[in-house]
């Protein structure tokens, strides 16, 4: 095992599907389990090719690694309750739909847990509480229900309608 | 036969197709004979000049060629446009057959050099032969939609022949050409260059490529007319003809191969019992009534158009997430916002309805207290708003929907288990046993036995039918996985439910609860002895009633505390796989502590997955199916397996005696001990309770058996010793000390 400094200073690169590499120190790294298990079986030399993540979202997901790494020793010192990592992450995943699901399987391929929830809420936060009507445009649905199959959707869900 | 049926569709039902493909073998000899050198006289080569056809009627060979292919080539070009094409097997039919014509077509038109003429009787049944087999074959192709498609698809190796043969044939003019140029010119030709040439020509004639292709393309045809009697005969009862509901599937499902999983194609023969079983594949359970909305695995969508996948386009910009993730995603929403989902699109429908995301709706807002009706989805419409009463009219049929995760969900809920599941009876059965007996075979050695006959004397073999124990229970509520229910509720709910993972009643305080149970039966006397008795009230959770339906169960486990346990039947069967503790079942994965075990989402998972993985194993797992009236003994640290075949109804009991009094000790020890005990609040003191009260009650027993096991230990080494001694000696009177 290496002492903690020298794996403070012992940066790991990722390259993008789209060939862009990313030189990030461990601890961010380790942030995601599949390349945490990559780091704990020693196959990180050179750097980790990641097929399934362009270099747009893989800046991205970078940007919330190097937070949450940090902030995991921040909340140890002082205790904080984590409000404004919350905040943070709200502003964070406040992006455009395209990015948001980029994002999401990104954390999905490289099991980011806590990525992948926060942009798993925020996928069902931009459906709930809306219309039939509002989602189709939300999403870009057309709608290929049949006027029988309406009727008969109103009558599976009686209290939708009321 | 076997491998005929495998390769063709059913014979057809339609007399007009079986004379036609009667017809066209006819054809194809007639075919043959031109190889011969006998030829109908339309032939390019042939002389009509000869005064044999001096009185007929001619017409210039261009004409008469084009005469020929027109009627077939628009027939194939009608059939393009106008039908709809019910699918890749009836697309790619009719587009080789315009293919092949509009080609024959060009060629006459511009590529052939005619200078012969034509008999009009021969262009008159030229024509009307192409016209004819080429409707028949595209009627054959329509008829055979719906059907069960053949468990060998052959549709690849269709188009290849199908392109060799009309590749072939282009080249085998030009090499004709090229011949004769060469001829005409004095110079020879090599024998390769000829003999290709002369196979060519006999392997390519046009209406063997024909029927070739055709039989490639799987249309009842010719053979199969030919064969079908006597297939009938030695089978009479195999063939359906709408085998809507019938499965044939991979072991591996994931993910299916294309042309074996099911087509369904509609609902309305919903109410056709499925009884038979298809040769290489699973039976589904005989109370499945319909596919409710008809997903089908990704495999099927082969050589369809991706786009002609439902589900994306009724996904819009979130089609780039997986089943699993939108999943995830709906799993977040409540009841409102997932009825809305479902009016969205036909994908939605299928998303927003999947069941266990109203199962956990319904388990969350309603608890325990619902009543099944069959649909989870239903159960939470009527458990929130009882006046608007559900309507159970027919659900919207969705066809084109692809998805291996929603259809593997649903095929685990409703698959049957595979005798060969359950062949497999090699646990030891005693009868009668005494306890010595048991103690010295089975309890010391950690082996697992089925005992017989020995549960006679227990009143509630005869007493605990259902009515008696919803009557006796009334209100009283059992834990049933996650929510606590009353017993009728839990009967009215296992009745009806299809899904992957029942819940499964399975309750530590039944005899707190209704004492008269806890009376109504008696541990057999091989495990009289119950150490954890010492620990009064504090001692973790021994006993439990088992209740569940067909298909419910429990996944690989360990027993709790390192405890042994006995499980006695006493209404319905099932099935065990046991492994011994140094073995982990396949599809198993136990964290390195000990904590967690990664298994399988379902039994039935792992039943398809990996039990055939283990079926070469040098160790095989212990199996058996244990029936009403008996007692499996699971010894301490073995993995197991259960499902229920039937509905059943069993007491399980976990227990310590002197045998592995030991174990419990040093699993209580160990460090991780707050995560690996269970049963019990105090999880981290367990350990120095128990071995106080057990020094209290049995003051020296502990030492004792440790002073045993070594010198079992020694007793053992020493074995070895005098073992390898006697080897030693026994191979040639080397004593050396």
């Amino acid at each position: 095992m290496m002492s903690l400094a020298a794996q403070k200073e012992k940066k790991i690169v990722l390259r993008s599907s789209d060939g862009e590499e990313f030189e990030v120190e461990v601890a961010t790294a380790r942030q995601s389990k599949m390349i945490s298990n990559m780091i704990n079986d020693g196959c990180v030399e050179g750097s980790i090719p990641l097929f399934n993540v362009d270099a747009r979202t893989l800046a991205k997901v970078i940007e919330y690694c190097r937070r949450h790494a940090g902030a995991t020793r921040i909340l140890d010192e002082y205790d904080n309750p984590n409000e404004e990592i919350k905040s943070w992450d709200a502003t964070y995943i406040d992006v455009h739909q395209t990015i948001l699901y980029d994002i999401l399987q990104a954390a999905d391929y490289l099991e980011i847990k806590d990525l992948l929830d926060l942009a798993c809420e925020q996928v069902a936060n931009i459906i709930r509480g809306k219309h039939v009507e509002e989602i189709r445009n939300t999403f870009n649905i057309k709608n290929d229900f049949t006027v029988e199959e309406e009727k008969e959707i109103r009558k599976q869900h009686p209290w939708l309608f009321e | 036969m076997s491998i005929l049926s495998r390769l063709l569709f059913p014979p057809p039902p339609s007399l007009f197709i079986t004379t036609m493909s009667v017809m066209s073998f006819v054809g194809l000899l007639n075919g043959l004979s031109e190889v011969r050198g006998k030829h109908l006289r339309y032939s390019k080569f042939m002389n009509t000049n000869s005064p044999t056809y001096g009185k007929e009627i001619k017409l210039p060979s261009r004409i008469g060629m084009l005469v020929a292919y027109t009627p077939a080539l628009i027939v194939g070009l009608a059939s393009l446009s106008i039908l709809d094409t019910g699918g890749p097997r009836c697309l790619l039919l009719n587009s080789a057959l315009s293919v092949h014509f509009f080609k024959r077509v060009v060629e006459v038109l511009f590529v052939h050099q005619y200078s012969g003429h034509m008999i009009l009787d021969s262009v008159i049944a030229i024509c009307l032969s192409y016209f004819i087999s080429t409707l028949t074959m595209i009627y054959a192709q329509h008829l055979s939609q719906g059907m069960e498609e053949p468990s060998v698809d052959l549709k690849s190796a269709g188009i290849i022949l199908f392109l060799i043969g009309i590749t072939g044939k282009t080249m085998n003019l030009e090499i004709v050409k090229l011949h004769f140029d060469r001829v005409w010119r004095g110079a020879s030709l090599s024998p390769w260059l000829l003999s290709c040439c002369i196979l060519a020509g006999l392997l390519v004639p046009s209406l063997p490529v024909f029927i070739l292709s055709s039989l490639l393309l799987q249309m009842p045809s010719v053979f199969h007319c030919l064969t079908s009697p006597r297939l009938k005969r030695k089978k009479p009862k195999k063939r359906r003809r709408n085998p809507t509901k019938t499965l044939t599937l991979n072991p591996s499902p994931k993910p299916p191969p294309p042309n074996l999983a099911p087509q369904v194609s509609g609902r309305e023969e919903a109410e056709e019992p499925l009884e038979e079983e298809v040769e290489v594949g699973f039976k589904l359970k005989p109370s499945v009534s319909s596919r409710p909305l008809a997903v089908q695995p990704l495999g099927n969508l082969f050589l369809l158009d991706p786009c002609a996948n439902a589900r994306n386009s009724g996904l819009g910009a979130l089609r780039v997430l997986s089943d699993e993730l939108l999943l995830d995603i709906l799993g977040l929403l409540c009841s409102r916002d997932l009825a809305v989902l479902s009016a969205v699109s036909h994908s939605f429908y299928v998303f927003a309805g999947h069941e266990p995301l109203w199962r956990n709706l319904v388990v969350e807002e309603l608890k325990g207290d619902f009543l099944f009706d069959g649909s989870w989805k239903s159960t939470y419409v009527s458990g929130i708003a009882p006046r608007s009463a559900p309507s159970h009219a027919a659900a919207i049929t969705i066809r084109n929907f692809y998805s291996d995760y929603l259809f593997q969900s649903w095929l685990c809920a409703n698959l049957e288990m595979k005798p060969e599941w359950l062949e497999r009876d090699n646990i030891e059965r005693r009868r009668g046993m005494s306890v010595e007996e048991f103690v010295e075979s089975f309890e010391e050695p950690n082996r697992p036995v089925l005992l017989e006959g020995c549960l006679e004397s227990w009143p509630a073999m005869d007493k605990w039918t259902r009515e008696h124990l919803a009557k006796v229970c009334g209100d009283v509520k059992f834990a049933a996985g996650p929510v606590e229910m009353t017993l009728e509720r839990y009967f009215c709910y296992a009745d009806s439910a299809r899904e992957e993972r029942p819940l499964y009643l399975f309750d530590p305080n039944f005899a707190k609860k209704v004492p008269e149970m806890g009376s109504d039966y008696e541990v057999p006397v091989y495990f009289r002895e119950d150490l954890f008795s010492v620990l009064g009230e504090e001692r973790p959770d021994y006993r439990w009633v088992i209740i569940g339906p067909a298909g419910s169960g429990s996944s690989f486990h360990v027993d709790p505390n390192s405890t042994s346990a006995w499980n006695a039947v006493i209404k319905g069967t099932k099935k065990w796989v046991m492994f011994p503790p140094e073995i982990v079942p396949p599809g198993v994965h136990p964290s390195p502590d000990g904590a967690e075990v990664a298994c399988p989402v379902s039994i039935m998972e792992w039943f398809m997955n990996f039990y055939g993985a283990c079926k070469n194993w040098k160790r095989r797992p212990i199996e058996c199916i244990c029936r009403t009236g008996e007692v499996v003994f699971v010894p301490n640290g073995w993995w197991h397996l259960v499902i229920n075949l039937e509905d059943s109804v069993a007491i399980t009991q976990n227990y310590v005696s002197r045998r592995n009094l030991l174990n419990v000790l040093d699993f209580l020890e160990r460090p991780n001990a707050s995560e690996l005990v269970s049963g019990t609040k105090d999880r981290v003191n367990l350990y120095e309770k128990f071995r106080n009260a057990i020094n209290a009650a049995f003051p020296g027993t502990i030492d004792q058996l440790r002073q045993k096991a070594r010198e079992k230990i020694t007793q053992k080494k020493k074995l070895t010793f005098w073992e390898s001694v006697t080897d030693a000696n026994a191979g040639g009177f080397k004593f050396s000390f």
